[in-house]
């Protein structure tokens, strides 16, 4: 017995990290012991637990059927007990991928990871047989490209490292196991690039997920909400994506990504207000195409913010701004709507959220109905009806069409938000109510920071190599390879190490 | 990573809190001051902007990066400084608070006369307070947005071009009933902020000075194409009697779908004016901070800003403002001068001392 605890002891230190160690170190110290009795007592309610008992009760083995692939089971653990006999143990776990485990938390941990937990004498082990079901990998709904790979992460954690491994094939990359949640004992698992990654971003990230007290997170987006620097903020600091290529590219980029099991979406930081507005489709074709697109979403940025705005502005204080020739289709479509142009605009605005929202909650057959009857028919009755201008529904549908350019939805749901704001200070006071909003707005993102980086960045602090690779999409000879401030803090790093 | 001024960051706060407020009477300030030609004025007053900056840059390199505050007290007890440095609080917050009353009492009497002057400085102040809540780093990241925000809109004089007239400039140049002196310091006034820099020797990256000579150019080239598109739109007569000739100007652009852009450009250049207001109530809390470092930043902040609000309700119409403006005006530029070459003549005794404690080693 002794022989296969030393043996099964040096597979399992030998394949892991030093934070593993350090883990089990910690464990060693103080720990309850594993022990059987206990363990049936923690968790003796389920009814899918399994306990069976091998050579008159000297073997017992417990585990999930729910969470054990049961042919695994059968050959790995059931059949050779089965060939077995009690004296000739030691064979049978030189050949099985068991684990001895001495706490009794550990035991536990690895039960409701799909492990089965065998008990002889004293001793505990924990063999890996699980078989979680999960889904395909499929094409993502929310970041669909035209050119490009068309793969997407799912919700298994292991489905989703090989799918970033295949495309990183480098001894250098790294990963750090984390895990959040007092109850629900979510996996989380950092990723990034040895030698391109700033180490004190990774120490920095990785102590703040150690020092969550949290009962349980449900996804990726949850945990980013708890580590932002700014959770007040109506914007996104930490970068989602669902796509295995782009999670790559920003690894390359000198950054960390982060895997949550049980979410198809990684998070990634430090990220840019800039990055919300890439695609990966800007890489997949000619750079001026890429540069033209990016160009287009900025425009798009501003017309959600300040296009319904401006009119409410214009048409409440500035009539004199609008040229001669357009003064009068304003003045004969307004002049049947008996709202001032705050009212008509916010109650637009809000037809057109409450038609998204229902869009998206419905089925997609139904939600293109939704589609239809908002936009024809109600648009349309609310002209005849006096209730809005015409000029405004297409100022709104425009404003809203342009929220929808934006590619990352949750940065494209913020911008619309903060919209409001800009209409209702459009309203009260004309266009320096516009500008006071976008002061205080621009004060606000150039605050913001993610994981302590500048969240302007490249614009402000300004590194103008930078912009090649944020603001436009320079042709790839051009673009550097790693971003100029994460280089310069990998440096600095390096130099206080 | 400690956080550090960059460069480019600097020029774009140099250029940024320099006085634009001056830049919609700058036509009419050179011709009353220079006469006929008298946009080739400015380029006097540049030069004297840039041997200013030049102290400053002098004291940074003689310095070694030291704070002007640790090289003045290292020869000259607190104490007797103090009333210098209530003078400069003083003097900057009042600049500070002219500048928003000035600029709020234009756009009401232009574009929202019925709005109440209270609302305007309660809306600048809230944002002044949350660029300074941040501080300089905050400030100046901000700055660099405001910019982009700004930028755009010198563009929009290219619409004018049609109107410039060559014969407009005369053949004569610097004639006419001139104001050397005072009109000088009106134009000069319209480059202030950039003495704000002397406090920020111990938070740039080296070799920052040539930022502020960037920053002062790329003013100093704004004013010029205004100034001199002023010239060559008005005759030298109507540049007098225009109080305000750059926004007359803005009247007559028209592009497609938007035509009298004057109040939008005056809106926008509420950015500019409230960089110049928080770069002024910064520097007065950072002699706060040195007199009484025990208050916390914040404290002097909210003493700071209520101070201001309440010396911007003093003068009420726009010719009040003016008067004081122009005032503060002298006393700021005597401090942009005199506390550098003050810093200057210690440093200069420092090294004379030292170098005479060295001999007696």
């Amino acid at each position: 017995m002794g022989l296969f605890r030393t043996i099964v002891k040096k597979m399992f230190l030998s394949n892991d990290t030093e934070d593993v160690n350090q883990h089990s170190a910690l464990k060693l110290q103080s720990y309850e012991k594993a022990s059987y009795q206990k363990t049936l007592a923690e968790i003796e309610d389920s009814f899918d637990l399994v306990q069976r008992s091998f050579f008159q009760e000297h073997i017992h083995i417990i585990y999930f059927d729910s969470l054990v692939d049961s042919q695994k089971l059968e050959w790995e653990i059931l059949a050779p007990l089965r060939k077995t006999s009690v004296n000739n143990l030691e064979e049978f776990f030189q050949q099985s991928l068991c684990k001895p485990v001495y706490s009794q938390q550990e035991i536990i941990n690895g039960l409701l990871d799909g492990y089965v937990a065998m008990f002889v004498g004293q001793d505990a082990y924990l063999i890996n047989v699980s078989g979680l079901e999960e889904r395909s990998i499929t094409e993502s709904a929310t970041e669909t490209v035209i050119n490009g790979p068309h793969d997407s992460f799912n919700e298994a954690i292991k489905t989703n490292v090989s799918l970033i491994r295949r495309r990183v094939r480098s001894s250098r990359l790294r990963m750090v196991k984390l895990s959040v949640g007092e109850i629900s004992k979510t996996k989380v698992l950092l990723i990034y690039i040895e030698g391109i990654a700033d180490p004190h971003s990774v120490n920095d990230l990785k102590k703040r997920i150690q020092a969550i007290k949290i009962d349980s997170i449900t996804d990726s987006n949850v945990l980013i909400q708890i580590l932002d620097d700014h959770p007040n903020s109506p914007f996104p600091q930490f970068y989602t994506t669902e796509r295995p290529d782009v999670a790559v590219a920003k690894l390359y980029d000198g950054k960390i990504i982060g895997l949550v099991d049980d979410s198809p979406n990684i998070f990634c930081t430090p990220s840019s207000f800039f990055d919300f507005f890439k695609s990966p489709d800007d890489y997949n074709q000619r750079w001026i195409l890429g540069t033209g697109l990016r160009i287009l979403r900025y425009i798009a940025l501003i017309l959600t913010l300040v296009f319904t705005a401006f009119y409410v502005s214009i048409t409440t204080y500035h009539y004199e701004m609008v040229p001669q020739s357009l003064l009068q289709s304003i003045m004969q479509s307004r002049s049947k709507v008996p709202f001032p142009p705050l009212i008509e605009a916010i109650f637009l605005e809000l037809v057109i959220e409450l038609l998204r929202e229902a869009g998206a909650r419905l089925p997609t057959k139904i939600g293109q109905t939704i589609g239809i009857v908002g936009g024809i028919v109600i648009g349309q009755a609310a002209v005849e009806a006096g209730i809005t201008s015409n000029i405004l529904i297409i100022v709104v549908a425009v404003s809203a069409i342009a929220s929808f350019v934006v590619p990352n939805y949750i940065m494209s749901s913020s911008i619309r938000m903060v919209r409001f704001l800009f209409i209702i200070m459009a309203g009260f006071l004309g266009n320096i109510g516009i500008v006071f909003t976008l002061g205080l707005l621009s004060i606000h993102l150039s605050g913001l920071t993610n994981l302590n980086s500048p969240y302007l960045m490249p614009i402000s602090p300004t590194f103008f190599k930078d912009w090649l690779d944020s603001i436009v999409r320079g042709p790839f000879y051009k673009i550097k390879k790693q971003p100029v401030l994460s280089k310069k803090l990998q440096n600095e790093g390096e130099r206080e190490n | 990573m400690k956080e550090r001024l960059h460069s480019i960051q600097i020029s774009i706060l140099i250029y940024m809190i320099q006085n634009q407020i001056v830049l919609f009477s700058l036509p009419r300030l050179t011709a009353e001051s220079y006469g006929t030609n008298g946009w080739l004025g400015l380029i006097f007053i540049y030069v004297l902007v840039n041997i200013n900056i030049m102290l400053i840059a002098i004291i940074y390199k003689m310095g070694k990066g030291k704070s002007i505050f640790e090289i003045i007290e290292t020869m000259i007890p607190k104490w007797v400084m103090l009333p210098v440095y209530l003078f400069i609080i003083g003097t900057w917050i009042g600049m500070a608070s002219m500048v928003m009353k000035m600029y709020i009492l234009i756009i009401k009497m232009f574009f929202f006369p019925g709005v109440p002057v209270t609302l305007f400085i309660v809306l600048i102040t809230y944002l002044c307070f949350l660029l300074l809540k941040g501080g300089i780093y905050h400030i100046s990241k901000a700055s660099v947005l405001f910019f982009i925000l700004t930028i755009w809109m010198i563009f929009l004089f290219i619409y004018l071009i049609p109107e410039f007239d060559f014969t407009r400039f005369t053949t004569f140049y610097l004639k006419g009933n001139t104001d050397f002196m005072i009109g000088s310091v009106h134009v000069y006034s319209a480059f202030l902020g950039f003495e704000i820099s002397i406090l920020f020797f111990h938070m740039v990256e080296k070799k920052w000075t040539k930022s502020i000579f960037i920053g002062n150019l790329m003013n100093m080239s704004i004013y010029c194409i205004i100034t001199f598109l002023g010239y060559g739109f008005f005759s030298f007569n109507q540049l007098l009697n225009d109080i305000y000739p750059v926004i007359t100007m803005l009247e007559y652009i028209e592009i497609p779908f938007l035509a009298r852009v004057e109040n939008l450009i005056f809106s926008f250049l509420a950015f500019r004016v409230i960089l110049t207001i928080v770069i002024y109530y910064w520097g007065a809390q950072q002699i706060c901070r040195n007199i009484n470092s025990r208050l916390k930043p914040n404290y002097w902040m909210l003493i700071i800003l209520t101070v201001g609000i309440f010396i911007s309700l003093i003068p009420e119409t726009l010719f009040d403002v003016e008067k004081w403006l122009d005032r503060i005006s002298y006393f700021a530029i005597g401090i942009a001068w005199l506390l550098p070459l003050f810093v200057l003549c210690i440093l200069y005794f420092q090294n004379l001392m030292n170098r005479g404690n060295s001999d007696a080693n």
